[in-house]
């Protein structure tokens, strides 16, 4: 009694039927086709404990999910989990709310690049080593702001925006004029 | 109902080949009942209940008798499964890896499955994180799992619905010579699989899911029909996805063709790497 196994790789299912041809040893097995009972072990073991199912007719599968049982028996019935689902804040984010709700983001960010660090982050650092070194908190987001300027970061307030705009025009009046 | 080939059944039918006792060195194996018997696993030996699963006896701690020197010797399979990492796949994964391939982005809040809670670290500004701790050791179980049953010849089906990474899974199950089915999934292909292909068929010893959903984000038909059939299933399964029928689920992001060439790389080391194994150990027959 010969098995004639073709395999055809990467062939799609009906390939798959086709090429395995099981001469002379026709086998159907016995099977419980309720999946929301129990588990497939658990029916597995129904079956062989019936009768139905003998310990040669066994899925090649059976040994090895005895010698590694999953974590957790894949069953459908089960208890809802408990949903609490914990939302994840650093101590950081106070910082960077602020920094974002004043600056806003201009920086062009590559995110596949994490070598270089972006505006906010710098600013981030900074804080907190300052707030290391004992400034008064009151006065800690003016520091930041002004050390990182003089490090030639582009910190403009959305209050400074249209004050500056308003410098550039009063700047340019009299090339206004020629025109 | 046409089923799985058992590995026994299989090896019943090479007693009759000349060259399989060459090989054997005159041994005939005989798998299965034997090594059960040896195993314990024999109810009336050790007075468990059929009822306990191997997971609750793994979870008490229970003691099993050793496989003694006679049965390991006829079983050559039955010595993979007594090593913890007999194939080495459980290093192939590692959270650093994980973490740059995205695996731990999940869906929004809102797009959650009650059933997957469990599997997530918490979540940042409305996107929930996966707990790649959890799925570290998931994934392991998985591969190894995988391996095992490429080791035992079993037959391996990816299947997936997701019409973007479709072409990676099918390559991925082109290169490790096993099967794929990425399309429409017709409802009686193995519930009714006779009729359907007009033959005999073998079905798949495992199916493997990159995606557990169809296009309707509805759970993969597939996934029912393989718990119908006893056919065990390893999936990734998402921040929204149903994970309570698949065996060995592995929490992960699966939307991300980075992730999903990620994952498509694992399962192919580690059927690769049992399949090596089988060739290396004399199980391959012909």
């Amino acid at each position: 009694m010969l098995i004639r196994t073709e395999r055809v790789s990467g062939q799609g299912i009906g390939e798959l039927c086709a090429n395995h041809l099981v001469l002379g040893l026709i086998y159907i097995m016995a099977g419980s086709r309720i999946e929301r009972f129990g588990t497939i072990y658990s029916r597995l073991q129904g079956l062989l404990k019936s009768g139905a199912l003998s310990q040669v007719d066994c899925p090649i599968w059976k040994s090895v999910y005895e010698a590694f049982p999953p974590q957790r028996e894949p069953m459908y019935e089960r208890e809802i989990p408990d949903q609490k689902v914990r939302p994840i804040l650093y101590p950081e984010d106070f910082v960077r709310v602020k920094y974002y709700n004043t600056f806003g983001n201009t920086d062009v960010v590559d995110m596949s690049n994490e070598s270089v660090k972006t505006t906010c982050q710098r600013f981030v650092e900074k804080y907190f080593d300052l707030q290391q070194k004992g400034v008064h908190p009151d006065e800690l987001f003016d520091k930041t702001t002004e050390i990182l300027k003089a490090e030639n970061a582009r910190l403009r307030s959305t209050d400074e925006i249209p004050q500056s705009i308003s410098n550039m025009e009063s700047n340019s009046k009299d090339d206004g004029g020629k025109l | 109902m046409s089923a799985p080939l058992s590995k026994s059944r299989a090896l019943a039918c090479r007693f009759f080949s000349f060259r399989t006792v060459l090989k054997n060195n005159g041994r005939v194996t005989v798998s299965c009942p034997v090594a059960m018997k040896a195993r314990g696993h024999n109810s009336s030996q050790k007075g468990y209940s059929s009822s306990t699963s191997p997971t609750s006896q793994k979870a008490a701690a229970a003691e099993a008798s050793p496989l003694s020197e006679d049965v390991a010797d006829v079983d050559v399979a039955a010595k993979s499964l007594q090593h913890h990492d007999y194939f080495g796949v459980r290093d192939l994964v590692t959270v650093r890896d994980m973490f740059k391939a995205r695996v731990h982005f999940g869906h929004k809040e809102g797009l959650r499955d009650p059933y997957m809670a469990p599997y997530l670290f918490g979540n940042r500004l409305g996107i929930d994180i996966i707990d790649l701790d959890q799925t570290l050791t998931l994934f392991q179980d998985a591969l190894n799992f995988t391996a095992h049953i490429a080791y035992r010849g079993g037959i391996i089906l990816f299947l997936s619905r997701h019409r973007q990474t479709m072409p990676w899974v099918e390559r991925t199950a082109l290169e490790v010579n096993e099967y794929s089915h990425c399309r429409f999934w017709k409802g009686g292909t193995f519930t009714n699989a006779t009729i359907q292909f007009g033959t005999v068929t073998r079905l798949p010893d495992l199916c493997i899911f990159l995606h557990t959903q169809n296009n309707a984000f509805l759970p993969h038909a597939a996934i029912t029909d393989s718990a119908k059939l006893l056919i065990p299933t390893v999936g990734i399964v998402d921040s929204n996805c149903d994970p309570r029928l698949i065996t060995y689920p592995i929490p992960g992001n699966d939307d991300t063709p980075v992730t999903v060439q990620y994952y498509c790389n694992l399962f192919k080391k580690a059927i690769l790497a049992g399949k090596k194994k089988r060739r290396l150990d004399g199980l391959e027959q012909d």
